[in-house]
């Protein structure tokens, strides 16, 4: 979108983009620093260079071409409107911008070439990226800061540690809760961002499972998780918040503390759960598998034993097994281990569609829930998962994404999980600075580039 | 000696042989592969996880990998790793420096520290120094290193605003920077490695002062000082040394908790990462080295012995 001078619309699925015109490629080998085309933007977007690509799936199913009428201009021709167009072309979800010389070689694998505000510098694999101004930037005098480095430190102590002593000015994501406390009184003069996360997660059962095959089930199991107490274990009870279908930062999401209709299937009540419990015809299950993990962390597995608590109060006896990150990424991630509840966050996602379309269209490959193809049979659900991605209309779209949220409560195909807020705290040198989690073209991501030094 | 050497040499090619085996095999017993762990970042399909284990060559019968494998390496090119494609030599070579020099510096503390100690507290045995070298000892064997290195660097910031530089820089480009970024983990490394070398040297100094010539030498009159350089200290030295060597694969295992806390790019952070990445090609490479590197220690400290013992010979 950066790229972009301006854009127009001509009909519902046509999208004409200019490229601007001083926007040039780094001064180095291969492309020694022509200009960025419009043929770049239709080579990386080709159909079928990225067919087969499904992580880069989410324009992919509405996407008939792509070319490239002259040097400037760019042409995207779509199967149908598409409400998150715009975000898509702009975030992680859509395809790369790079020069075709860099697949001569596989050499896409090997090096990085940029057009953007920083070049790389430097990599240490394990240790730390640098990142340099890039003096030809189209929109200069953008960036101001000389240099960007970014540390890997793969131990919170020390991570608070280094930005205590200066050797860190901001960190992003991974600062512990109670390690927070010690920073906002270790720092005077620091500035601290709460989040919402992006993160989709929860507990998933087999949809073939019985009797995790009867909605009343599943909707008994997420009325018995007091999810308050989950917030709490992690420490994050102030401001994290509760998942629907969508995650809180998704766009349209809506607070089930706040909305009655939605706070019906999430709101801890134990009597009720009992009540469906027996409405199902279940009177107490021992020795069900249930998988977690310690991929997300320490606290993701104590959580996981609040759950454990939450399920044995109304007569649900799960097995707790804890599985290393790979036999987690390898099963329970991707719903291929069917005959057990699988706990486990899901994929990034701020775009409504996205986070939809990853866990709820039934042969996702994304899709953390097992035997997830049994929603095919539910056609209110694909109908309004696709009468939402192609709404132009913001406020009947909002109204979908709601009718939505509600219907895949009630169907409860996963029990959606806790947020606790993303926290990034910046050094009083760096005030303003703030890192947008959104992957999204936004103004806001101008602020990394620290305009108010 | 040759003779010795070569012997060594020839079972150390199949020592080195036996281990890559092993570890490929129990490589390929663990659940998951590689391209799961790419897939849960870029959610690839059936087919198109298909594709890549055909690419990355994890289809291929493991006697076809392995003797592929093994060629290339006898060649000295231990491949590109599975999931970021670089020379597994190439990323090698930048980390080894970083374990060996914690590792080199840790043993060097190590023995600055336990070889007073040890000295003390046999010469004062059951009496207090003794008691109080002891503690020190077993304090530093009985504490995590991890939690040691933790209190360290959390300690350091809040009562000193100082924690070591991050980016590791090596001793010969910027010696003040390296020294800055390694000598609290070496100190604390160190430290946890005292701990054994001081019980061992006291216990062998005990023995040696307890020998009849211990009190020929001192009826002849000499000094207790050149009594304990010439004939105590240098007939402890080989339970010491081979302790030292016994550590060596400790220390460059050990290494990775002072690697993580610190943020250095050590090989012990490459083989962890290796191995939660299921990235067979890495994990081969390290322990082909670790093996190697415990080899050529063990090999070192077998001829030092006959250095320090005339009466030790290695032919035999």
């Amino acid at each position: 979108m950066w790229l972009a001078e301006s854009y127009e619309r001509p009909d519902d699925t046509t999208w004409l983009f200019n490229i601007k015109e001083n926007a040039v490629w780094e001064d180095r080998e291969p492309v020694n620093g022509r200009n960025v085309t419009a043929e770049d933007v239709a080579f990386s977007f080709e159909e079928e260079r990225y067919g087969g690509y499904p992580n880069r799936g989410a324009i992919q199913p509405s996407l008939v071409g792509v070319d490239a009428p002259d040097e400037r201009t760019v042409r995207f021709d779509l199967s149908g409107p598409l409400a998150p167009f715009l975000l898509y072309l702009g975030h992680h979800a859509g395809p790369y911008v790079m020069p075709p010389e860099l697949l001569v070689d596989e050499m896409s694998r090997q090096t990085m070439i940029s057009a953007g505000p920083f070049l790389l510098d430097e990599y240490e694999p394990g240790s730390r990226v640098i990142y340099k101004r890039n003096p030809n930037y189209f929109d200069a005098p953008k960036p101001y800061a000389d240099s960007l480095v970014i540390n890997f430190i793969g131990d919170n102590s020390a991570i608070a540690a280094a930005f205590l002593s200066g050797e860190l000015n901001t960190t992003w994501f991974g600062v512990a809760p109670p390690i927070v406390e010690e920073l906002e009184n270790g720092i005077p003069g620091a500035t601290w961002e709460y989040q919402p996360s992006l993160v989709i997660g929860g507990v998933f059962p087999d949809l073939a499972l019985e009797p995790f095959n009867d909605p009343r089930v599943r909707q008994a199991m997420s009325v018995a998780i007091d999810r308050d107490a989950i917030l709490t274990v992690g420490g994050a009870l102030e401001r994290g918040q509760w998942s629907t279908a969508l995650p809180p930062l998704a766009g349209w999401w809506v607070d089930p503390k706040e909305d009655d209709a939605l706070g019906e299937f999430y709101r801890y009540n134990p009597e009720k759960a009992m009540q469906l419990l027996d409405a199902a015809g279940v009177d107490g299950l021992d020795g069900v598998p249930f998988h977690t993990t310690t991929a997300y962390g320490p606290i993701f597995a104590e959580q996981s034993q609040v759950v454990q608590a939450n399920l044995l109060q109304v007569g649900i006896s799960v097995d707790l097994v804890v599985n290393e990150p790979t036999v987690h990424y390898s099963t329970i991630f991707n719903g291929s281990n069917t005959g057990v509840i699988g706990h486990t966050l899901s994929v990034a996602s701020i775009e409504p569609d996205e986070a939809l379309r990853n866990v709820f269209i039934p042969d996702s490959p994304r899709s953390p829930i097992p035997n997830g193809e049994l929603m095919a049979d539910d056609q209110q659900m694909l109908d309004l998962l696709n009468a939402q991605r192609t709404e132009g209309d913001v406020e009947t779209r909002k109204k979908l994404l709601y009718d939505l949220q509600l219907h895949i409560a009630s169907q409860m195909y996963s029990v959606p999980w806790v947020n606790p807020p993303i926290s990034q705290v910046a050094r009083p040198e760096l005030s303003g600075v703030q890192f947008i989690q959104t992957f999204a073209p936004s103004p806001s991501l101008e602020d990394m580039w620290f305009n108010d030094l | 000696m040759r003779g010795y050497l070569v012997r060594r040499l020839l079972l150390a090619v199949l020592t080195l042989f036996g281990i890559s085996l092993i570890v490929a095999g129990v490589m390929r017993t663990l659940p998951g592969d590689v391209v799961d762990v790419l897939a849960a970042e870029a959610f690839y399909n059936d087919a198109e996880k298909e594709r890549l284990r055909e690419e990355l060559g994890l289809e291929a019968p493991f006697i076809e990998y392995f003797g592929d494998w093994l060629v290339n390496a006898l060649q000295g090119d231990f491949g590109r790793a599975l999931r970021t494609q670089r020379s597994v030599g190439d990323d090698l070579v930048n980390r080894i420096d970083v374990t060996l020099e914690l590792a080199f510096l840790g043993l060097i503390i190590a023995t600055v520290i336990s070889v007073p100690l040890g000295i003390v507290a046999a010469l004062q045995r059951s009496r207090w120094p003794d008691y109080a070298a002891r503690s020190i000892a077993v304090f530093a064997l009985a504490i995590p290193g991890f939690w040691l290195a933790t209190l360290a660097i959390v300690f350091g910031a809040k009562w000193f605003t100082w924690s070591p530089p991050l980016g590791y820089q090596a001793i010969w480009e910027a010696p003040l920077t390296n020294l800055q970024q390694m000598w609290l983990p070496a100190l604390l490394f160190g430290l946890i490695l005292a701990g054994v070398q001081t019980r061992i040297l006291r216990t062998a100094l005990l023995d040696v002062l307890r020998q009849d010539y211990m009190l020929t030498a001192r009826a002849k009159g000499l000094s207790r000082v050149m009594l304990l350089r010439r004939h105590a200290l240098r007939n402890s030295l080989i339970p010491f040394i081979t302790v030292i060597g016994v550590q060596f694969p400790v220390v460059l295992g050990g290494s990775v908790v002072f690697e993580l806390i610190f943020a250095l790019p050590g090989v012990g952070i490459y083989l962890l990462d290796g191995i939660a990445n299921r990235d067979y090609i890495v994990v081969q490479a390290v322990n082909v080295w670790i093996a190697g590197a415990v080899i050529l220690t063990n090999l070192i400290v077998d001829v030092s012995y006959g250095f320090l013992d005339p009466r030790i010979r290695v032919s035999s």
